[in-house]
């Protein structure tokens, strides 16, 4: 049977077995990743490089791990304390709202679909940080409002008003 | 916990449905033996801590070693006040700085001890 992940934290925690931490990177890498390259707008490089900031952060500070959180939830807060740093560094904070264009009718249904993910895409890059953030690990990522607010280290109701204008501004763009 | 479950996002239409279907998951492609093999690479941290913390150690000794004496400095404060020459605030405003300086390595030492 698989070891949990507090079973896996405590090996590293105590022993400093990077075996145990392995699995921890394997088994969360995707969404980590996946959150990230939303953040950094599809730089899958970029992303990958937080990523891996994000990883060592995590060995370094697995200590103060507390198990008040799913340790996915933990991780995605550094990722994201990372990803701040980083375009703070770089002063790439997103600034920008949706262009009004629109998608045009008349495709085939199986192109019109993945049109609509390909618009799906440039739309969320459009979006502000903070809606980008929280419709990504809301919406797609499946976390509570609770987790995203803790995560991004902002009030619940921010996170609700940044997903309610991120959905706006997406089926704006989309027209669904 | 209970708590949670009521603000968990539902689906409720389209645009859920291709958030959801968006979010595929990333292959791993070495990632984590990138990973694995950057941290034994990685300097450990205490060591960056070690440094930090002797640096701000020398640097504060170096400033009570060279810094004038504190009457000096309230005398030199006093005059500034009392003429509004701004020359005589140079060495205050310097040793402030200093240790301002020194206050700020020994924060970021505890900010890197307890932030994530």
């Amino acid at each position: 049977m698989a070891a949990t992940d507090t079973e896996l934290v405590l090996r590293v925690c105590q022993d400093g077995d990077p075996n145990a931490f392995a699995e921890l990177v394997k088994r969360y890498q995707s969404p980590v990743r996946s959150f990230i390259r939303k953040m950094t707008r599809g730089d899958a490089h970029l992303a990958d490089d937080i990523a891996q900031d994000t990883f060592l952060r995590a060995w370094q500070k697995i200590h103060t791990y507390r198990q008040e959180a799913r340790f996915l939830t933990w991780l995605i807060t550094i990722a994201y304390n990372q990803f701040r740093s980083h375009a703070r560094r770089r002063e790439e904070t997103c600034c920008q709202d949706i262009e009004e264009t629109v998608r045009q009718p008349g495709d085939s249904p199986a192109k019109a679909a993945e049109d609509l993910r390909m618009d799906l895409e440039e739309a969320m890059k459009l979006l502000r940080d903070g809606e980008r953030a929280a419709i990504g690990l809301c919406c797609q990522r499946g976390l509570t409002h609770e987790e995203a607010a803790r995560i991004l280290n902002c009030p619940l109701g921010t996170v609700k008003t940044n997903i309610m204008r991120g959905r706006e501004k997406l089926r704006r763009r989309l027209r669904i | 916990m209970n708590d949670q479950v009521h603000h968990k996002v539902e689906p409720d239409d389209a645009l859920d449905a291709l958030l959801r279907e968006s979010d595929q998951d990333i292959p791993d492609d070495g990632f984590t033996v990138r990973v694995i093999a950057s941290l034994s690479s990685r300097r450990r941290p205490w060591a960056h801590l070690v440094i930090l913390a002797a640096a701000a150690a020398v640097a504060s000794m170096l400033t009570i070693w060279w810094m004038p004496p504190l009457t000096e400095l309230q005398a030199a404060v006093a005059k500034g006040v009392s003429t509004g020459e701004l020359t005589y605030f140079v060495v205050p405003v310097l040793v402030l700085t200093a240790f301002a300086s020194i206050l700020w390595v020994e924060l970021e030492i505890l900010w890197q001890e307890t932030e994530i």
